[in-house]
């Protein structure tokens, strides 16, 4: 039993001269520095974070009041707001929620349940990860060739901003609700089918529900992405707003009163509904030179970052309650 | 058997019911084929609104001036990305150029602390600090990025200035650094899906042997993990080369070819973000330049996309 240690213990081992030196002084020394070099880069992220958030805080505090919300842009600093961009980035995100959730957890169950072993397949899965991985800036180029310069006659509407963004979040919408799905073990499904139930009789009554919170937490976590994007937004020629998005599909006003020529006049679907969102007034402001500027840039950070990681912490909350 | 079950009779069985149920059941069929197809109508358009504005680019612009430059009226050779200028240039190189710069920064930052951080989390970390601090560690990649150039631009650029000499209001730098940042969650996460793949055996037989945590970590889960970590690392610099917002606010969107991590530089997916921010018309050549550089960019994106996916699969170590 003892041999082994026997050897470490000789003295030959000690002086070094054997063929075997253990080091194990060095050793225990180096596993020490990295296991502290390992930890140390695990919440470094995190401390930047949590400095980036302090920073933020302290440089826009003084902005973070009521008139942040009630004005528009303006071109004095003190005068100016986030309302059209806060009411786009609701509205913006209303729409893509009502498109993104129906196409894109049919995709995902679409290519779970019913899709056939073949190259077709294959493909629509190849095609959904490179999609995943493209850059949000060529969406943005997609956005401004498709919606801005195909359909609305080269004017940045917001539905031009909805349908990009949509199409932006769709591949992870549809990759982490396939994971959620496929997470559902077999035996529901045999279950189902063993008393009669039809293919989608099991998927609507036990496949989805059990699989229902990992799709929230894709649907939030991507869309919290979706509202945070600037960069197609940029491309797709948004501007400095001075009103109100007009968000309903319905002018209810003319609807009530009659007019039903005006039934679609000063909606959703106008065009000259351009839009703002949060993170593009937050770009417009950043580049200002003026301190003052930077100061609601700040302030309006504060306010994407409360709405963004909110999402997200709403995303491991409801991951984690169901695990 | 005090209860015994009786069959329905079949008579009373619907077969009208039936038939219809079979045609609403094969009809949500194909309406989810429809759902999953619109992904493929996304990639044709974007394929398609890139090539043809490329191509029209290419019908006022050389293919040999965009990629190697040309030879001036003085006999001089030159390269440079000015379409919106009086004299316009259309090499890409100073693009390309900016993006290169700017992702090996981000790069140099990104590798070591990922790969350390899946390390931790993956055989250092409890499961229960680990099963917190995955989130929280992901919480980074979902910053909007517009805030880490705000931060890049207002924070990180004055500190540099302090220590480096010369350093200009916006560089490369303090860019690359804190797009670093925003890549450790992307090399972090899928490092660490791949270092916990590796089987338990082979650690144990590294402990056995008398290995220290860290010679098994390095020299053991490392190596058994490396197509998990060269696909993570080259996703990691697919999302650096596609960063828009970063580059645009802190690193500024003169296309310079230089490798001074203290210049100015710009890069593909800030120019794109500037002319589009401004004005162009459509139909003129910088309108049809955007796409153009768009295209680079989407191309190179996807060889790295396929190039990470193709390591993780080809090379994927099995063990049963």
């Amino acid at each position: 039993m003892t041999k082994g240690i026997d050897i470490l213990e000789s003295s030959d081992a000690q002086a070094g001269s054997s063929k075997f030196d253990p080091q194990l002084d060095s050793r225990n020394f180096w596993g020490k520095v990295f296991a502290y070099f390992c930890v140390a880069s695990a919440f470094f992220g995190l401390a930047v974070l949590a400095f980036l958030i302090f920073d933020v805080s302290v440089d826009g505090a003084s902005r973070l009041n009521g008139d942040l919300f009630a004005n528009f842009p303006s071109r004095r600093p003190e005068e100016s707001g986030y309302r059209a961009a806060i009411w786009g980035s609701i509205w913006m995100l209303t729409y893509v929620l009502i498109l993104v959730v129906p196409i894109g957890v049919s995709s995902a169950i679409y290519l779970e349940e019913y899709a056939p072993k073949n190259w077709f397949t294959e493909l629509i899965d190849l095609n959904i990860y490179n999609l995943a991985g493209i850059p949000s800036i060529i969406y943005g180029l997609l956005g401004l060739g498709l919606f801005v310069q195909g359909i609305f006659g080269g004017r940045s509407v917001l539905l031009a901003g909805v349908l990009t963004i949509t199409l932006l979040i769709l591949p992870p919408v549809i990759v982490i609700s396939r994971e959620a799905i496929r997470a559902v073990p077999q035996s529901v499904r045999q279950a189902s089918y063993g008393v009669g139930a039809t293919k989608w009789q099991t998927i609507s009554n036990h496949v989805l529900p059990a699989a229902l919170p990992g799709i929230m937490t894709a649907v939030i976590i991507s869309s919290s992405r979706g509202i945070g994007e600037t960069a197609p937004i940029v491309v797709l020629g948004a501007g400095t707003v001075l009103f109100d998005p007009k968000a309903f599909p319905i002018n209810f006003g003319a609807l009530f009163s009659g007019r039903f020529g005006d039934v679609f006049t000063d909606t959703l679907w106008s065009n000259d509904n351009f839009f703002s969102v949060l993170p593009y007034q937050i770009y417009d402001w950043v580049g200002n030179p003026k301190p003052e500027f930077q100061t609601l840039a700040s302030a309006g950070i504060i306010v994407l970052l409360v709405l963004v990681l909110g999402m997200n912490l709403l995303a491991i909350f409801i991951r984690n309650k169901v695990r | 058997m005090t209860n015994p079950v009786t069959p329905t009779p079949v008579e009373d069985l619907d077969l009208y019911q039936r038939a219809d149920r079979n045609i609403r059941e094969s009809a949500i069929g194909y309406a989810l084929l429809l759902a999953a197809i619109i992904s493929v109508f996304t990639t044709i358009a974007i394929v398609y609104i890139l090539a043809s504005e490329t191509i029209n680019f290419f019908g006022n612009v050389s293919v040999g001036e965009f990629l190697f430059g040309k030879t001036l009226e003085n006999g001089s050779y030159s390269c440079n990305w000015t379409p919106q200028f009086a004299t316009k240039e259309f090499c890409v190189w100073p693009t390309v150029n900016g993006t290169i710069l700017v992702a090996v920064i981000a790069m140099i930052v990104a590798t070591p602390l990922g790969l350390a951080t899946a390390v931790y989390l993956s055989e250092y970390a409890s499961p229960r600090i680990s099963k917190l601090l995955r989130p929280a560690i992901e919480l980074l990649a979902g910053v909007p990025t517009v805030v880490y150039g705000y931060f890049a631009l207002t924070f990180v650029t004055p500190l540099l200035e302090k220590f480096i000499p010369g350093l200009n209001g916006f560089n490369a730098l303090s860019a690359g650094l804190v797009m670093g940042v925003m890549v450790i969650p992307t090399i972090g996460s899928v490092s660490t899906d791949a270092m916990v793949a590796v089987p338990s055996a082979l650690r144990e037989a590294a402990f056995g042997l008398g290995s220290t945590k860290k010679e098994v970590s390095l020299q053991v889960v490392l190596p058994a993990a490396l197509s998990g970590i060269c696909a993570a690392i080259i996703l990691g610099i697919s999302r650096a080369v596609g960063e828009t917002m970063i580059v645009a606010i802190a690193a500024g969107q003169r296309p310079t070819l230089t490798f001074d991590p203290r210049d100015t530089v710009g890069t593909m997916t800030a120019y794109i973000a500037q002319v589009a921010k401004g004005d162009s018309r459509v139909g003129s050549v910088e309108y049809q330049a955007l796409f153009a550089v768009g295209m680079t960019l989407f191309l190179i994106t996807l060889a790295l996309n396929i190039i990470s996916k193709t390591i993780s699969k080809r090379f994927q170590e099995t063990y049963d």
